[in-house]
């Protein structure tokens, strides 16, 4: 129960602000201060929505893990910190390259593609036993398509675009393939 | 090699000859931004979930406009050019 503070009592000092007082189970008048929320929260950006978890039966307090939703402007705001403050200039040319290469050796990756489903390997062995190094730093279905497009990518692009090569072929899922598929045929 | 990982891979090159140079390159670009965007707000705000939708949608507006620049071999100044002209329409 929330009491309203009696006139002329004496002002106490607590650690927090005090906004108000109550009357506890004991009968002691107790100080209702502002919550440590604020002090949790303020460090993150206001574009943040944040629901604390639901209260659980045992305890009646709120968890210690918050729940965050972000919003739209601050997925934006992050995309443009991304495209204009970090040098990601070169890994988008090289993006730009391998994707060009895929593209015009589409018919040869998709027959060393078949052949590998066929069992005949000796042109993947072939063009992939050169490049050791690369074998050991990545699954195989990148240096089929390393092996086929590294010519056409300029020497001092090698690397950045090996490494993009072997991220996007590693973490695409066949979700964000369909996603991009079902996006080109929507856009037609 | 799992049988996935060479799924995806003729799934790719069947999204390449289906939609040519736009659709490979849309493809890249989209997931490169993602895995930068999200990385970003990893290391940053460890405590945030992100809608899996939401960051689709922005990053494939995103990698479409970047796949406007029709160069062949883009050079790191015209990659530069694309995106103040981007930054100046916002």
């Amino acid at each position: 129960m929330i009491l309203k503070m009696r006139k002329g009592r004496r002002l106490k000092k607590y650690r927090r602000r005090a906004i108000g007082f109550y009357t506890d189970r004991q009968g002691r008048i107790r100080p209702i201060t502002s919550t440590g929320r604020r002090r949790i929260w303020k460090t993150f950006s206001r574009n943040i929505i944040r629901t604390k978890s639901s209260i659980t039966l045992k305890s009646s307090r709120p968890t210690l893990q918050i729940h965050t939703q972000v919003r739209e402007e601050f997925l934006i705001r992050t995309m443009n910190l991304v495209l204009y403050q970090i040098p990601i200039i070169r890994e988008l040319q090289s993006a730009y390259l391998v994707a060009d290469a895929i593209y015009t050796n589409r018919d040869l990756i998709k027959k060393l593609y078949n052949n590998y489903q066929k069992g005949d390997l000796t042109g993947i062995a072939k063009r992939v036993e050169n490049d050791t190094l690369h074998n050991a730093l990545s699954s195989a279905q990148t240096n089929i398509v390393w092996t086929t497009i590294k010519e056409l990518i300029p020497r001092s692009y090698h690397d950045s675009s090996f490494d993009i090569l072997s991220t996007i072929m590693n973490e695409i899922t066949d979700e964000e393939i369909k996603y991009v598929r079902r996006f080109l045929e929507q856009t037609k | 090699m799992s049988e996935d990982s060479l799924n995806r891979l003729n799934e790719i090159i069947n999204l390449t000859q289906k939609h040519g140079k736009i659709g490979i390159r849309l493809l890249f670009l989209f997931k490169l931004l993602k895995i930068k965007v999200k990385e970003k707000i990893e290391k940053d705000y460890p405590t945030i979930t992100i809608k899996e939708e939401n960051l689709n949608r922005l990053c494939i507006q995103k990698a479409q406009e970047l796949v406007k620049l029709e160069k062949d071999e883009p050079t790191e100044k015209d990659i530069k050019e694309l995106l103040s002209r981007l930054n100046a329409q916002e």
